[in-house]
């Protein structure tokens, strides 16, 4: 399996299936680890990490874990390829513009993705279509098992396992969950979900991590801390906050179509007349409209099957338009090609 | 719209670390440095990230209130590795049951506590112990 092949699937976390699906998007686990007697990845030579990288790669490769998928090296890897791996959430953003000997292993379904030399020499990430962090965890913890087998993992009894970072050390486990709270965001009740998650040690990003703004009103709540608590009582933490959130979102979607149907009809169909018939249209405008559409499925106002509005999510980001037209295109040839497509799709899921 | 909640997390931890320096003379604690790796205190201030798992026990003094900060917490309880060495499984294993230990003194169950006490001392005096 090559890059490529991705180009024709949605993968695990846009598959728009598993427990509250309609309103939570996927859950994710991620475990950092470090070989022990060896520097962490930015003080390592170049000589000292492409040795790291071959024998990590080795390992993956040994012991079969990601089979029928493919293992890039991203240092030979274009910069479209690397910036696709991310709008499909398999790397990070650190990983694609990052430098040096580094690489990632994906399986075919695109549920395992494990990071090598990335600000820890392996990062194991785990991707599950809707609520599901106890299935997520536990292939994650299988995969950790079997590199373990292998490889002498950097350890300490107090402080766990030893990361660059110290806000990832102990369990090294990042645990979050993608929501689409557009409700909430069009009540202006957001904020409140934000201060209360603050309030309980998680943290709330947007769609690609740290930084990144709340597009579409996807947001990732994840855990803050990673030493102190186990695994599970980390992920059941999470679990249990998680529902309350859900039921929050469905009150407001309950409240803005009995105080006004209408009015959430015409925003509904008006997001998706624009995406039916713009020419040009950016990123941030179609996922804008999306989110919208999203919310009016899940409300049984508008019929479009959810696996479109996840293929749209997906193959309208820059990187897959020019992996679709197989050249690299500047924004505002990209914003026309991304209309097309649009239309195309939205008029072949309508006949 | 932009996550308010969501600072860099270099940002951060320079503002915590810069914090817990004020408190502090600063110049004996950024010259320490690794012998093994080369990072200094004053490195681990700018990037936030330290340079190899000794730093963890080089900059233990500096770390341990920045650590507590971010977890509430100083102790792994967490999985261990397979392929880690008898020395560490010990160690773990008796952290384990002294935390089990103190918790167990605390709710008075005196009997519990005897049994762990005695697993503790089969520990710490069985073969392959450090003496």
């Amino acid at each position: 399996m090559r890059i490529d092949d991705l180009l024709q699937a949605t993968g695990e976390w846009l598959r728009g299936t598993g427990p509250e699906a309609e309103i939570v998007i996927s859950s994710r686990v991620r475990l950092a680890r470090n070989l022990a007697g060896s520097s962490f990845v930015s003080r390592l030579d170049s000589e000292k990490r492409a040795e790291i990288g071959k024998r990590i790669r080795r390992t993956i490769e040994d012991a079969g874990l990601v089979d029928d998928g493919f293992y890039a090296e991203l240092e030979e890897t274009s910069s479209i390829d690397r910036k696709f791996l991310t709008e499909r959430h398999l790397i990070s953003r650190e990983h694609e513009e990052g430098r040096g000997e580094r690489g990632v292993a994906v399986d075919s379904r695109e549920m395992l993705s494990i990071m090598v030399n990335e600000e820890d020499h392996l990062r194991v990430q785990v991707l599950q279509s809707g609520l599901n962090l106890t299935a997520a965890w536990r292939i994650a913890s299988r995969t950790d098992d079997a590199l373990s087998e292998k490889l002498d993992f950097a350890f300490d009894p107090q402080f766990g396992y030893l990361t660059a970072c110290p806000t990832n050390v102990g369990t090294g486990l990042r645990v979050s969950v993608m929501l689409h709270l557009a409700a909430l965001a069009l009540t202006q009740e957001i904020q409140k979900v934000f201060q209360a998650v603050t309030r309980l040690n998680l943290t709330v990003r947007g769609l690609y991590g740290e930084g990144t703004e709340a597009l579409g009103h996807f947001y990732q709540i994840s855990n803050q801390a990673s030493l102190g608590n186990s695994e599970e009582n980390i992920i059941q933490e999470i679990e249990a906050v998680i529902p309350n959130i859900i039921q929050y979102e469905r009150l407001a979607r309950g409240k803005l179509l009995q105080d006004d149907r209408r009015r959430l009809e015409d925003r509904v169909f008006r997001a998706y007349g624009m995406l039916r018939q713009a020419r040009i249209i950016d990123s941030s405008e179609t996922l804008m409209w999306l989110s919208l559409l999203r919310m009016g499925l899940t409300l049984g106002l508008i019929k479009i099957p959810v696996g479109v509005i996840n293929e749209l999510l997906l193959h309208t980001q820059p990187a897959h338009l020019q992996k679709r037209a197989n050249a690299e295109l500047d924004p505002p040839e990209r914003d026309g090609r991304r209309a097309d497509f649009i239309r195309e799709r939205l008029s072949a899921a309508d006949a | 719209m932009v996550i308010k909640q969501s600072l860099d997390i270099n940002n951060l931890l320079a503002a915590i670390t810069a914090g817990e320096e004020q408190k502090r003379t600063r110049t004996a604690a950024s010259k320490k440095s690794c012998s093994r790796c080369g990072h200094t205190h004053a490195d681990f201030q700018s990037s936030g990230r330290l340079g190899c798992e000794k730093d963890y026990a080089v900059f233990r003094k500096e770390l341990e209130p920045l650590l507590k900060r971010i977890h509430d917490s100083l102790r792994h309880t967490g999985k261990t590795p397979i392929r880690a060495s008898e020395s560490v499984l010990r160690e773990t294993e008796i952290q384990r049951l002294t935390s089990q230990l103190r918790r167990a003194v605390a709710s008075e169950d005196f009997e519990a506590a005897a049994g762990i006490r005695d697993q503790l001392q089969q520990l710490r005096e069985g073969p392959g112990a450090d003496r």
